[in-house]
């Protein structure tokens, strides 16, 4: 049987509206972290954007990034800044948008267990079938050395996260 | 993350990969694929269809990049999602397009979302880079897929594998 290399290590369907979500005390034995999320949030508003934070750092300037974005008619590159006190992980759906539909994101800590480089994630999102459809990639550098232990999750505007939403955490061997 | 079933397409080609039988014991699947077709140009977009379904209940969204442009395409209440490009029969021989899909939850009772990454380097001018957001409108579990290319069937050695992803339990704190 092959081996497995990528491990569940934590997993999170919320059962009630809630206006964060945070994976604490993350295993340091892996190389890199996967992070699989289907979100919709309460604010009323078409989206909300989605913001991720490493280890409590609120400051934004410690989260820069690059974005390349298409809402089905345009095509866009910019440069991001941290917001919020994390980084933008995309704009899921929320109270205003289409009925019945979540906002995709796939995120990539690279060597999130390394204490000699800042981290890089890359994320890949998407709101297809929504109110503000966009298919998405960004990259993002948080400029820390340090492993990265916690992600808390919640949303830029004060929306709630809303119930059905789910956050699913892997661990990748190296 | 376990292999479920490889598909590689057979002498005489193929109108599409079907992955049929989904166990429903996973809670995320994943695709990644490598294609050719046979239609007479360079390159050839590549999609897929859930359960046979071919209502006019997808949705999708893709930036695109070539080398020398971008652009961002819709699909809007159509019968399958865009996921990739495929070389064509005027590319360079012996060159498959790769992409892979990921499909979370995707035995929930809410509405699929699907991403979507797929690129054709083919030693050419022009090749294509797609990111793709999909979503089907439909609250069924996903037991079957189908791959294919939108205009042609697919030559012999293309190739798909279908993996599913089963997650933790527990380990996050809400407030």
């Amino acid at each position: 049987m092959a081996t497995p290399t990528m491990i569940p290590l934590a997993n999170l369907t919320l059962g009630s509206n809630q206006s964060t979500v945070t994976f604490s005390n993350i295993s340091q034995n892996y190389r890199d972290l996967v992070l699989v999320i289907t979100a919709r949030t309460t604010l009323a508003a078409n989206n909300e954007s989605l913001i991720t934070q490493i280890n409590g750092d609120s400051t934004n300037a410690n989260y820069t990034g690059v974005r390349m974005l298409g809402s089905g008619s345009a095509a866009s590159s910019d440069a991001t800044a941290g917001a919020g006190g994390g980084f933008d992980t995309g704009y899921m759906p929320a109270a205003s948008s289409t009925s019945g539909v979540f906002g995709q994101v796939n995120l990539n800590f690279l060597d999130y267990s390394t204490n000699d480089k800042h981290k890089t994630i890359l994320n890949r999102w998407n709101t297809a079938g929504s109110g503000t459809p966009y298919a998405a990639g960004t990259v993002v550098r948080w400029a820390s050395t340090a492993p990265i232990t916690s992600l808390k999750l919640f949303g830029g505007s004060g929306g709630n996260l809303l119930a059905g939403s789910t956050f699913e955490l892997f661990g990748v061997i190296a | 993350m376990r292999l479920i079933e490889t598909i590689t397409v057979g002498a005489g080609g193929s109108n599409g990969i079907e992955f049929n039988n989904i166990p429903q014991t996973y809670t995320d699947l994943f695709i990644v694929h490598s294609l050719r077709s046979t239609f007479a140009a360079t390159q050839s977009l590549n999609f897929i269809r859930v359960n046979y379904n071919a209502s006019s209940i997808y949705q999708n969204r893709r930036i695109e990049g070539t080398g020398s442009t971008t652009a961002s395409w819709s699909q809007t209440n159509d019968t399958f999602t865009v996921v990739g490009v495929n070389p064509g029969a005027n590319a360079t021989a012996n060159t498959f397009g790769n992409g892979h899909i990921y499909i979370p939850n995707y035995a929930s009772a809410n509405y699929k979302t699907w991403s979507a990454e797929g690129v054709n380097e083919n030693n050419g001018t022009a090749a294509y880079q797609i990111v793709a957001s999909c979503a089907w409108h439909n609250t069924a579990a996903i037991t079957q897929i189908t791959l294919a290319d939108v205009n042609s069937p697919l030559v012999q050695y293309s190739t798909a594998s279908l993996y599913g992803i089963t997650r933790g339990s527990g380990g996050a704190t809400v407030a």
